[in-house]
């Protein structure tokens, strides 16, 4: 008797909004052991089914639900798509960690699967870095370790080797190999290619427009075919330059293009160029010159720069050294359209209008080439993931540019799509435009007639672990300075006021951790608190002969005394506090919420997910200034501006906030009952004394007010 | 009928935290520009100068409007007040207290209407009330020194921005994030009936 893994029944699922179901009575059942490929085209609904699998997708709150959908393995991890979506942690080390903690799995254990999970898909020596610093492949690699290290019942793969080079993704589909082959696990992988897959599972099913049309058993032995899966469309046959990591000091030729043509017009020259973000130079690009009607492709693994190149050849980012002529990044909105226009990356950075039709400028046979005819009064933010990616390049060819920019451009899209992208990029091309390509995608850009460049990569300073020093307790912290916060909001004396003041002037003076950076907030501070005295002696309740009135101002001997208290206390209050609170770190203070305060892990870990986000937000404004420079739309000013970008980023930050709940379900938090810390925020003696002494200067304060009356 | 689901997802924690962290940004750089833009207000009319101070409303009225879930306004608010004490606002610890009693004036009304009930009307007066709160709290902690006529100005003056800013701003955003699609998974984002 086999024991059963998934059970789905005559399932079907709406959408909220919208008219025809996702999923239409699907049914199957699969079993502890097999390994099922789910395939179809795109929009044929199969993310959608590994949502409702994982549990992200809730009947009522998310859609409606008719049928049954039971999942009986557990855990169950979830590999999705766009891994830069997925981060929920500060290290790749703390990323891969972050699935075992939810599953309560012993901090020694740990330990040891993290770093064994990052080698097994050759990611090791990144483990200190911030996962936001990798490429779009590592990251990705750096998720299927996350995921592999669960060693889940149930494993859920969303095109797992997607954005790989073929060497990296060989190193990945050894990993998987090994992890599939357990009979106790069950794994679903989805990819339309089912070619790449045929030989290492076991099952197929085909979705078709929200329904099952094949469920079909493979009877092989486990073996995975020769030219083995590379990307999600096409098998592999080449490796992209030299396997290795980015420290590696492979200099790579920087090429010239072939047989240059002098006929036609220069478009851009760069000479010694550094491509990277702010001061940090991650590739380099020597001596790069593009003709009307060059196609380019560079097409290095996964880590080597690609996205830095393209966004400072279109002039977005600023280069980190060297020359680009005509100077794009110096250009003004309007006129950088003209020159350069980049299609993203992430395709959702493009957007900039309300609708497909808008983007596109009204340009009806783009919409037609690209299979956007029927979307196109739809918002592009509505689009399934393979539509937006060609709503982003067709949006990028209308603006009608001499080089057009593009960073990923046959990602996600089946053979079909990805041939009528290279048809108007070659018709674009004889028309003279210069098409420069960043992809992995090797088959494709040789079919496209594309000459192959390197960039040359430029070796990277590992980040020193940030091992700060930790003297109190964040509680502690909190305590005392409600403790003091609480005396001088009691206390309305000039003298304990003063004396207060003077007392936190010291210990901020004192104290080299509290002093540190705050010297920008003293003159705003200095200024709060002299409107907030003026305020108060100008309007006070004082009952003395006043010197001076006007309508309802006046000013007395005591009304200047009770504004030279408040002025005192908001600028003691507000120094002390910005202090303190500028010397916790959020990770500490969630640490210290789960575990001190027992929050309900759920809760907590999800709120603090989104609070290191902060950092994510400031990046999403930056981008949103990309993209509407990209768009040629100048800076503007003004009320309705300020709106129009604020909705810009919230939607942004709405769609982010989306995407971290599906990555928290596809590391199982929902279920985590005590997580595993990884470190531990401990209530010492230094604590108690610290909040002793608080309490101490509080009551002191108090019996001073009581001393000055 | 649909029953109402009070149980939070994962989704509405991280919501509630984005536009919580939305708001802290917003709230650490208008921090410092209000007691600017508002000084002539309260040369006007002392203690009219409250009536810009709806915008530090907002993330609670717009957190419940979008969440429809208990306790969504408190939790969105003091995400929002934390985050901008976190990145330096100038009355620190008071800040979360602030973004707490804001946060409960809202969640009030929302509570009072079961939590149901999420009308242009409701968000106004969900508004006033947390103004309200805001202006009783910051009269009792900056502004004790001041006479009567300075009290009742004040918290006029509070209720009316945050039914104004609060509550109709809230409302305006609701329906533009809607239009774009992004509360599709929301009850604020639903345009068609369910299903029987």
């Amino acid at each position: 008797m086999n024991i059963r893994s998934i059970e789905v029944r005559r399932l079907t699922w709406w959408y909220h909004n919208r008219e025809r179901a996702a999923l239409r009575d699907v049914s199957f059942s699969i079993d502890q052991g097999e390994r099922v490929l789910v395939t179809g085209a795109s929009g044929s609904a199969k993310s959608t089914l590994l949502q409702l699998l994982v549990g992200a997708l809730t009947a009522g709150d998310d859609g409606e639900l008719r049928g049954e959908c039971t999942v009986t393995a557990h855990p169950v991890a979830l590999l999705s798509q766009e891994p830069h979506t997925q981060v929920t942690a500060r290290t790749v080390g703390d990323e891969v960690a972050f699935g075992l903690q939810n599953l309560s799995v012993p901090r020694a254990e740990i330990l040891e699967r993290v770093p064994a999970a990052l080698a097994d898909v050759g990611i090791l020596d990144l483990t200190d870095l911030p996962p936001e610093e990798l490429s779009a492949g590592q990251q990705q690699r750096m998720l299927t370790a996350a995921v592999l290290a669960m060693r889940a019942k149930l494993l859920l793969l969303d095109e797992p080797t997607s954005l790989l080079d073929a060497a990296s993704a060989e190193v990945v589909r050894r990993a998987l190999v090994t992890h599939m082959s357990d009979p106790r696990r069950t794994t679903l992988i989805v990819d339309h290619d089912e070619a790449t897959w045929r030989g290492a599972v076991t099952r197929v099913l085909e979705l078709r427009e929200g329904e099952l049309v094949r469920d079909e058993r493979i009877d092989t032995h486990f073996q995975w075919p020769t030219g083995a899966p590379g990307s999600a469309r096409s098998p592999k046959r080449e490796s992209a330059g030299e396997p290795g990591t980015r420290h590696s000091q492979t200099a790579l030729n920087v090429g010239k293009i072939a047989e240059p043509n002098h006929d036609r017009a220069v478009v851009l020259t760069a000479r010694d160029l550094e491509v990277g973000y702010d001061d940090a130079a991650v590739a380099r690009l020597e001596n790069f010159e593009l003709r009307q009607g060059d196609i380019v492709a560079f097409t290095q693994e996964s880590g080597a720069g690609k996205t830095a190149a393209a966004l400072t050849l279109s002039g977005l980012n600023r280069p980190v050294s060297g020359h680009l002529t005509p100077p794009v990044h110096e250009l003004d909105a309007a006129s950088l359209t003209t020159v350069v226009a980049l299609s993203f990356q992430h395709p959702e950075l493009q957007f900039v209008h309300a609708t497909v039709d808008a983007e596109l400028d009204h340009r009806r046979d783009l919409a037609l080439a690209l299979g956007l005819e029927s979307v196109r009064s739809a918002h592009p933010l509505t689009l399934s993931g393979g539509q937006k990616r060609r709503l982003s390049i067709a949006a990028a060819l209308a603006q009608e540019p001499s080089v057009l920019v593009l960073d990923e451009p046959t990602f996600g899209q089946d053979d079909e799509s990805a041939e009528a992208i290279r048809v108007l990029l070659a018709q674009s091309a004889a028309r003279g435009t210069a098409v420069v390509v960043f992809s992995h995608d090797l088959t494709w850009c040789d079919r496209l007639g594309a000459t192959r460049l390197n960039l040359q990569p430029v070796a990277r300073t590992r980040h020193a672990k940030a091992a700060a020093r930790r003297w109190f307790h964040p509680f502690a912290k909190l305590f005392s300075i409600t403790a003091v916060t609480l005396s001088l909001v009691l206390t309305s004396s000039l003298l304990s006021v003063g004396v207060a003041a003077v007392g936190v002037v010291v210990l901020v003076l004192l104290s080299p951790t509290l002093r540190r950076g705050l010297g920008r907030y003293l003159g705003p501070l200095a200024a709060l608190a002299t409107l907030t005295g003026f305020t108060v002696a100008l309007y006070s309740s004082a009952t003395d002969e006043p010197f001076f009135q006007l309508l309802w101002a006046q000013l007395s001997a005591d009304s200047l005394a009770l504004g030279a208290t408040a002025a005192l206390r908001v600028f003691s209050i507000a120094l002390l506090s910005i202090a303190v609170f500028r010397s916790l770190s959020l990770a500490e203070v969630g640490v210290a919420l789960e575990q001190q305060a027992r929050l309900p892990a759920r809760a907590t870990v999800s709120t603090m997910a989104t609070l290191s986000s902060v950092t994510a937000l400031q990046r999403l404004y930056r981008q949103r200034q990309n993209t509407l420079r990209a768009r040629g739309i100048s800076p503007q000013r003004g009320l309705r501006h300020l709106s129009a970008s604020f909705i810009a980023v919230a939607l942004l930050a709405l769609r982010r906030a989306e995407l971290l709940a599906l990555a928290l379900h596809a590391r199982a938090l929902d279920g985590a009952a005590r997580r595993t810390q990884l470190f531990t925020v401990r209530w010492t003696w230094r604590d108690r004394a610290l909040c002793g002494v608080a309490v101490a200067a509080a009551f002191s304060i108090v019996a001073l007010h009581g001393v000055a009356r | 009928m649909q029953s109402l689901q009070r149980r939070w997802r994962i989704l509405d924690f991280t919501v509630a935290g984005m536009i919580g962290v939305l708001g802290g940004i917003i709230f650490f750089g208008y921090n410092w520009v209000n007691p600017v833009i508002t000084t002539p207000l309260q040369l006007a009319l002392p203690g009219s100068q409250a009536l810009l101070s709806g915008v530090w409303l907002i993330p609670a009225v717009l957190g419940a409007a979008i969440i429809r879930k208990p306790g969504a306004a408190v939790l969105t608010e003091v995400i929002a007040a934390t985050v901008s004490a976190l990145l330096g606002a100038q009355w620190g610890l008071l800040t979360l207290e602030s973004g707490l009693v804001q946060g409960l004036g809202a969640e009030l009304v929302f509570a009072l209407f079961g939590y149901r009930v999420f009308t242009a009307g409701v968000l106004a007066l969900a508004g006033a009330v947390s103004g309200l709160a805001m202006a009783l709290n910051e009269l009792v902690i900056y502004y004790a020194e001041t006479g009567p006529w300075y009290w009742l100005v004040y918290l006029l003056a509070g209720a009316t921005t945050g039914a104004l800013i609060a509550g109709v701003g809230s409302h305006l955003l609701v329906t533009a994030l809607s239009r774009a699609g992004a509360l599709n998974r929301f009850a604020a984002g639903r345009t068609r009936q369910p299903r029987e």
